[in-house]
């Protein structure tokens, strides 16, 4: 018996992959574009990374003691919510949320920088 | 034998979809490898990220840094600018240099900025955490103030009698123009180096060539940028109410002074950026026009060729000049 002629002119096989492949590519985008955060945290002490935080992994919010500081994390951001330093700007600093975003305990020598693997800024000026 | 019409398009649409992966796989692998590095010099932090860079170019980096802070730190005993506000003179060339082009600032900004604010900055201690000196204290420290007396012949910098000399509004951007000089004469394809705040931008991070981007940081909203200036190199330095102040009674004192009244500057304006290609004119005239506000301080910068985006009390955003700026 022979087989109905192919109106297409494409086999079944070849759709199969077509439609992988541009289901691949649209996944691809999509997951770049709106999917989990990779957002983490790099807490430095004098310079010397002493812990990564990664977002993603927050549960519920934890405070971390680094150096003189103590730094409060959470499912979607850090903070520096106490400190020995004198004038106390990296508290008053508050929450940071953003990639590309840092802020330091200048007199305990703390810096915390949060980067993303795509996405974000270069740096920030303020 | 001919391919039939319905396989050509069947073929370009595979091959669309083929192309368009590829172009998204290799997009995530454009950047360059880099190197980073953290550190601390003129009181603040110096962050910097090396694009085909070396652990040398960074720790030279970091020196050129830590070399400016020694010529022009008030706080360190044996620095140029210290030994110049204890003596009256100095003869460092490259003190004379930056002196110089602080003074065609003060200039053209009619004193809004004024490098002999440090027996005012002294008074009001905001490195110390801050406080209000009393009226009395700032009329004094006011008659200290004033940088047309101050002169350069050769490498010799004087000032007048009991003035001191701050280079606080200008250091961090003349680091960044420090890092650059170094960066010239070294491989390194990109850089961005952060000095407390004040922004260079430097050679390419990819292949593709993309413009750095560098958020500006909102001035209410701790967690929030409020927006992104767009360059392809220069350097980006911000002067805002927020950064250092305190409160007293209520009323809100921010480190931002007025060289003719000696109290917080009220212009009207609560941050603002500048975009241009020096380190040291982005850093003066981002306080300079604080200091002035939108409209004098608009004109300032389009004198400079600069870029500009201030915002006001209100939250208003303005942009002058040569800035690409997006919220």
């Amino acid at each position: 018996m022979r087989r109905p002629e192919n109106p297409i002119g494409v086999r079944r096989g070849d759709i199969l992959v077509l439609s992988v492949m541009l289901l691949l590519t649209a996944a691809m985008f999509a997951a770049d574009r709106f999917g989990k955060t990779d957002l983490c945290a790099e807490i430095y002490e004098s310079g010397t990374l002493v812990q990564t935080v990664n977002f993603s992994d927050v549960t519920a919010p934890y405070t971390l003691t680094v150096g003189g500081c103590t730094l409060t994390v959470a499912s979607d951001g850090i903070a520096f919510t106490d400190a020995d330093c004198p004038d106390g700007l990296c508290v008053r600093r508050g929450k940071m949320t953003q990639s590309g975003d840092s802020m330091a305990c200048v007199p305990n020598r703390v810096t915390v920088a949060l980067r993303a693997k795509s996405g974000g800024v270069d740096a920030v000026t303020y | 034998m001919k391919a039939k019409p319905n396989l050509k398009i069947f073929a370009a649409v595979l091959l669309a979809a083929v192309l368009a992966l590829l172009l998204f796989i290799g997009r995530r692998h454009t950047d360059y490898t880099y190197i980073e590095q953290n550190g601390f010099a003129m009181g603040t932090v110096v962050s910097q990220k090396l694009y085909g860079g070396t652990a040398e170019d960074a720790a030279a980096v970091a020196d050129a840094v830590s070399d400016l802070e020694q010529l022009l730190s008030r706080h360190l005993d044996n620095s140029a600018v210290s030994a110049l506000n204890r003596t009256g003179s100095s003869e460092s060339a490259a003190l004379a240099e930056i002196v110089t082009d602080c003074l065609d600032i003060c200039t053209a900004s009619g004193g809004a900025f004024d490098i002999t604010v440090g027996a005012l900055c002294d008074l009001w201690d905001f490195d110390g955490g801050g406080h209000l000196p009393d009226a009395a204290d700032i009329a004094a420290a006011l008659e200290s103030v004033g940088y047309a007396s101050v002169a350069i012949g050769g490498d010799a910098v004087t000032v007048g009698a009991g003035q001191k000399v701050d280079l606080g509004a200008a250091g961090k951007g003349a680091a960044c123009d420090a890092a650059r000089a170094y960066l010239e004469e070294s491989g390194v394809r990109g850089a961005v180096v952060s000095v407390g705040g004040s922004v260079l931008v430097y050679g390419a991070r990819n292949r593709a060539g993309d413009k750095w981007r560098v958020a500006i940081r909102h001035p209410r909203k701790n967690d929030e940028f409020l927006g992104v200036v767009t360059l392809a190199s220069g350097c980006v330095s911000t002067s805002g109410d927020y950064e250092k102040f305190f409160e007293e009674d209520g009323v809100r004192y921010h480190h931002i002074l007025d060289p003719k009244t000696g109290y917080p500057a009220e212009s009207g304006l609560i941050s603002v950026t500048v975009v241009c290609d020096s380190g040291l004119l982005s850093d003066a005239l981002s306080t300079a026009c604080f200091v002035l506000g939108k409209e004098q301080g608009a004109a300032l910068v389009e004198r400079f060729g600069a870029g500009a985006v201030f915002v006001d009390a209100d939250l208003r955003i303005t942009t002058v000049g040569n800035v690409e700026f997006s919220q």
